[in-house]
C-alpha cells in the first residue's frame, strides 16, 4: 500500500502510447515497485469475460452507481491498478485518452 | 448589481469553480503542478497563555412548561491553573479575564495575550456567546454547519495590548460521545456526571430560589436515575433546604462545575496521554482528525507526497469509486442449502 508521491504530471503522447501496449500496462509494478501511478481517461471495450461481479460501473440518471457487464460509451476514469484489474480479469481492450502520473510513491503508512 | 456589470466571472487556468465546471466529466488538465502543495510536517507550538473550560446552563422552558429559545443564565469555567469562577453570562469571563491580566504578577511577555477556551459541544454554548457578546472575530469555523471554533478580541487597558479568546469544542476530540461517558473512558470512576431536571428549571423558579425536590425529578429522565440518586445528588451539593425542598441555584451551580470539572480533567488526561505517547499537543489542533493527519504527517507518512487542489483534484476524483454494495448480477439472490 503506498501514496503517490511527487508531483503531479500531465501524461505526455508518448507515455500514453506507451501504456496503451497491454504489456507495458501490465509490467507497470513488476518492473519497479517505485514507478509512476497513473490515473486514466480511457475508453473500454466491451467485456469479453462476462462476471457476476463485474469490474466496470456507471452513474445511472438517478445518481446510483451500476456495475455493469454491458457496453459504457463513454470515457472511464480510474487508476492504472482498477485498468489493470479490468484487463485481466475481463478481457477489455482499453485506449487511453489522457491521464495524470505521479512519478514518486511513498510507502511509509 | 449583475446587470449594473459589478461582478465578473473569475475564470483562468486552473481557477475553475467546482460550481463552474459542474459536473460534467474533465479530462487531465495541462497544468497539474500548480495544483500540487507540499505537505511537511511543522512543528507547531503552543501558543496558548492559558487554558480554560466552561460550560453554561440555559433555561429551556418557560413557567407554563413550553419549550423556549433557549436563554442562559449560569456560565462555570475553571483554568488549568486551578482558578473556578461562575456568574451569569459570558461577560464573567471577559470581566474575569480583564482583572486577572490586570494583575502585573499574571501578565506573560508574549503578546497578544492568547487565552483558549473550550466548551463541550461549542454549537450549543457559542449561541448565548453570540446574543450577548457583539464583538465576535470575523473567521468562524464550522464543520457540516456545526461551529467548532471562534474568537474574541478583549482589550486590556494596564497590557495596551488585546487579550484573544479562541473557543473551541471539545466534542470533536471524542466524536458522538457524551460527556457523561468521559470518566470511564480516562478512568475516572469518581467524577460521574450528576443528575439534573433541565426542564424544570424555569426563570419565575430560578428566581425564587426554592425548588421542590419531588416535581424536579419528574423532569429528571437522562439516565434513568431513582429518587434516591437524586436526592444524594443534592445532598452532596449541600443544597437540600427540607424534606421537599431544595437551593436551585446550588444545585445547578454545583451541577454546572462539575460539568466543567470533568471536561477539565478529562481534557487534562487526555492532553497528557497525547503528549507522552505521540509529543503532540492537542490544543494545537482541532479535532481528532486534525491530530491523526499531524501524527501521519510526523511519521513520514506523507513525505513528498502533495496536497492537490483546482482541477487535477477534480480529474482524480472521478477516479473515486466508493465502497460497493450489489449483490451478484444485480439480482436478488434465494439460494437453498
Amino acid at each position: 500500500m503506498y501514496y503517490p508521491a511527487g508531483k503531479a504530471h500531465q501524461m505526455n503522447p508518448e507515455q500514453i502510447a506507451f501504456y496503451n501496449i497491454p504489456t507495458n500496462l501490465q509490467r507497470l509494478d513488476e518492473i519497479d515497485p517505485t514507478g509512476p501511478t497513473l490515473f486514466v481517461e480511457v475508453v473500454l471495450s466491451q467485456a469479453k469475460i462476462c462476471r457476476r461481479f463485474p469490474l466496470r460501473s456507471k452513474i445511472l440518471e438517478t445518481g446510483v452507481r451500476d456495475f455493469t457487464n454491458e457496453e459504457i460509451a463513454e470515457p472511464q476514469f480510474m487508476s492504472h491498478i482498477a485498468l489493470q484489474d479490468a484487463v485481466q480479469f475481463q478481457g477489455f481492450s482499453y485506449r487511453i485518452i489522457s491521464g495524470v502520473m505521479f512519478t514518486e510513491r511513498n510507502y511509509k503508512i | 448589481m449583475f446587470e449594473c456589470g459589478m461582478f465578473k466571472e473569475v475564470i483562468g487556468a486552473n481557477q475553475y469553480n467546482y460550481d463552474l465546471v459542474g459536473s460534467k466529466p474533465i479530462s487531465a488538465p495541462s497544468e497539474c503542478e500548480q495544483d500540487c502543495v507540499d505537505t511537511a510536517y511543522v512543528t507547531k507550538s503552543n501558543h496558548f497563555n492559558q487554558v480554560l473550560y466552561a460550560d453554561f446552563e440555559a433555561f429551556t422552558r418557560d413557567s407554563a412548561g413550553n419549550s423556549i429559545e433557549h436563554e442562559d443564565f449560569m456560565l462555570c469555567f475553571a483554568s488549568s491553573t486551578g482558578y473556578r469562577a461562575d456568574g451569569r453570562n459570558i461577560y464573567v469571563l471577559t470581566n474575569w479575564l480583564e482583572s486577572w491580566y490586570a494583575d502585573q504578577e499574571h501578565v506573560p511577555e508574549a503578546r497578544p495575550i492568547e487565552v483558549l477556551c473550550y466548551f463541550y459541544n461549542l454549537n450549543y454554548d457559542a449561541q448565548f456567546i453570540f446574543n450577548r457578546y457583539n464583538k465576535i472575530n470575523e473567521q468562524v469555523l464550522r464543520t457540516n454547519g456545526k461551529v467548532i471554533q471562534f474568537s474574541i478580541n478583549i482589550w486590556s487597558e494596564p497590557n495596551n495590548c488585546f487579550i484573544k479568546v479562541t473557543f473551541r469544542d471539545a466534542l470533536m476530540f471524542f466524536p458522538a460521545t457524551p460527556l457523561s461517558q468521559l470518566p470511564g473512558m480516562f478512568g475516572e470512576a469518581n467524577l460521574e456526571k450528576e443528575i439534573f431536571p433541565y426542564n424544570y428549571y424555569n426563570a419565575e423558579r430560578y428566581l425564587a430560589g426554592v425548588g421542590s425536590i419531588s416535581e424536579a425529578f419528574l423532569d429528571c429522565k437522562r439516565g434513568n436515575p431513582t429518587l434516591t440518586d437524586f436526592i444524594a445528588s443534592i445532598e452532596k451539593a449541600c443544597a437540600r433546604l427540607g424534606a421537599d425542598q431544595f437551593d436551585m441555584y446550588k444545585y445547578c451551580l454545583y451541577y454546572c462545575t462539575r460539568d466543567v470539572e470533568i471536561l477539565m480533567r478529562c481534557m487534562e488526561k487526555f492532553r497528557t496521554q497525547v503528549l507522552e505517547g505521540f509529543e503532540l499537543d492537542i490544543n494545537n489542533y482541532l479535532s481528532i482528525s486534525s491530530l491523526s493527519i499531524a501524527y501521519q504527517k510526523k511519521q513520514g507518512c506523507f513525505d513528498s507526497v502533495a496536497a492537490i487542489s483546482g482541477l487535477t483534484r477534480k480529474f482524480l476524483n472521478q477516479c473515486v469509486v466508493g465502497g460497493r454494495c450489489m449483490q451478484a448480477d444485480n439480482k436478488k439472490q434465494h439460494i437453498i442449502g
